[in-house]
């Protein structure tokens, strides 16, 4: 006899917690299509866990019906590989924003990634302290005024997306909070992943940092500025997308037109699946207003999972030395009694 | 209220976007009266004037002149239709020197350049933010293209904000 599982909805997802993001906060969107996208994992509620630091994004767990737990600042990778690993049946998401994940948590992030532990990791980039009020983070463009740097930024940015391909990253994506058909699908992509996915979420904090990413949401103004990235196909754009990313002899992107000579041929072909990282960096640094910005998944490899890779050694070492003991393990050795 | 899903600005109360369709019950809010207001409503709410605009080779004379005619404190100054600066009574009294022949250069030598701007669609806490960071007593509102399309200044906000009040005291009782 099978046992049923039940059909479950976005509506099964939505905790009894009431919201305290601010009105018109870009966060809603990324908590409205994760509810969207759980459902069709054919994964029982009960076997989700979300785990954030903290900042705004790290509430998420609490407006989430499954587990969660809103832990310690730039810790959630640390505390998230503990469970995966005790845990492996679980999907395990780790909810991060870019001052939690790659100021204080950068450690533990760049180490989550390269031992590619079976996580979801969904950084909130919004480019500042929400949180406490608007302080510059380590996102915020060069000379960025904010309480912290009243005479403007002098700290060169990080890119996220850098950052997580540089530790090895073996699924890398970007989307925007209200591009909401991408977000979803970006999203899917990740739960699927077997390994470490980490996306980048532009995400519009309206009240200290508002139209941070203005060009890559507004209508009439994004086609322009983005490329959404297909695997196997041309990476073209702009509202009429007679515009294309060729690599020129110099093996620099550049932008080029594509009524001018220039066939889709002659483009640079997205591969998700390329062996090395090259391609996937060659197009996080690819900038606006220099480039368009590239949305979608960058990189989707396979590679030895960490979580796994210990449970074997469990069971191998368990199946040729046996279970252990705990207790008699702290006994053995040089112990000794203090009097 | 806005949809976070697609960014439509409802009919405050509506269950669903009537944009997208996605719902919006889960999605009331908690907070003060006040913190909801600043929050959710965007700056076209003050009805933002018309700005004031100048070319920036206009000499002070003119600009100055300006001011004092319209009894208004700033004036957006242009490149063409472009926003460039801004010029303050603060920069009349600050920057020019009376004893020089400073009434005859152009306004772009005085004004301050390259502004901090917002968007109507920014929200009103948004924009207290800035000119609180920035000091400001006005800000250029500019749409998608840079060009100015209006302009509020701190009597804007002030107004709004005793009409909030006012509003919260007679729900309050």
């Amino acid at each position: 006899m099978s046992a049923k599982l039940p059909v479950l909805t976005s509506k099964d997802f939505a905790s009894d917690q009431e919201i305290r993001w601010c009105p018109r906060c870009g966060d809603y969107s990324i908590l409205a299509q994760m509810k969207k996208v759980l459902p069709g994992m054919g994964i029982p509620k009960e076997k989700f866990v979300f785990i954030s630091g903290i900042g705004c994004s790290s509430r998420f767990p609490y407006y989430m019906d499954t587990y969660g737990f809103h832990s310690i600042h730039g810790r959630a990778p640390a505390i998230a590989t503990g469970v995966k690993t005790c845990r492996p049946d679980l999907q395990v998401w780790v909810i991060t924003g870019d001052g939690d994940g790659l100021s204080i948590g950068g450690n533990h992030l760049m180490h989550t990634i390269r031992r590619n532990v079976d996580l979801k990791i969904v950084m909130f980039n919004n480019q500042i302290y929400g949180l406490t009020k608007g302080q510059y983070s380590p996102t915020s463009p060069l000379g960025a005024r904010t309480k912290s740097t009243p005479f403007g930024s002098i700290d060169n940015p990080l890119s996220p997306l850098s950052i997580a391909i540089g530790s090895e990253a073996t699924f890398v994506a970007r989307a925007v909070d209200v591009d909401i058909k991408h977000l979803t699908t970006v999203l899917e992509r990740a739960a699927r992943h077997e390994g470490t996915s980490f996306i980048e979420v532009y995400q519009d904090c309206n009240v200290f940092n508002s139209g941070a990413f203005y060009y890559a949401s507004k209508k009439g103004v994004k086609e322009d500025n983005i490329v959404y990235l297909e695997h196997g196909k041309p990476l073209i754009f702009g509202a009429k997308r007679d515009k294309g990313i060729r690599v020129n002899e110099g093996n620099r992107p550049e932008v080029v037109e594509l009524s001018s000579g220039i066939s889709e041929d002659d483009l640079l072909f997205h591969d998700e699946q390329a062996p090395g990282s090259s391609l996937a960096f060659l197009l996080a640094r690819m900038r606006h207003p220099e480039f368009p910005e590239p949305l979608g998944v960058f990189r989707d490899v396979e590679r030895p999972i960490y979580d796994r890779g210990v449970n074997e050694q469990v069971q191998s070492a368990i199946e040729t030395q046996g279970a252990g003991d705990l207790d008699e393990l702290f006994q053995s050795g040089d112990t000794w009694t203090i009097e | 209220m806005f949809c976070p899903h697609c960014s439509f600005d409802n009919i405050a109360g509506v269950d669903d976007c009537e944009s997208c369709g996605q719902p919006l019950v889960e999605f009331d809010h908690v907070g003060s009266d006040l913190e909801q207001a600043i929050t959710s409503q965007s700056i076209g709410v003050l009805n933002p004037k018309q700005p004031l605009t100048v070319q920036a080779s206009m000499a002070v004379r003119g600009a100055v002149a300006e001011m004092v005619a319209r009894k208004i404190g700033c004036l957006l100054v242009e490149e063409g239709k472009q926003l460039v600066g801004i010029f303050t009574e603060r920069d009349v009294l600050n920057k020019i020197r009376v004893d020089k022949d400073d009434q005859n250069r152009p306004v772009s030598d005085f004004m301050t350049p390259s502004p901090a701007t917002i968007t109507k669609d920014d929200s009103i806490a948004y924009a207290l933010h800035a000119m609180d960071l920035g000091g400001y007593r006005h800000m250029a509102i500019v749409d998608e293209t840079g060009r100015s399309t209006g302009i509020i200044s701190v009597r804007d906000i002030l107004r709004y904000l005793y009409e909030q009040f006012g509003e919260v005291s007679a729900q309050t009782g």
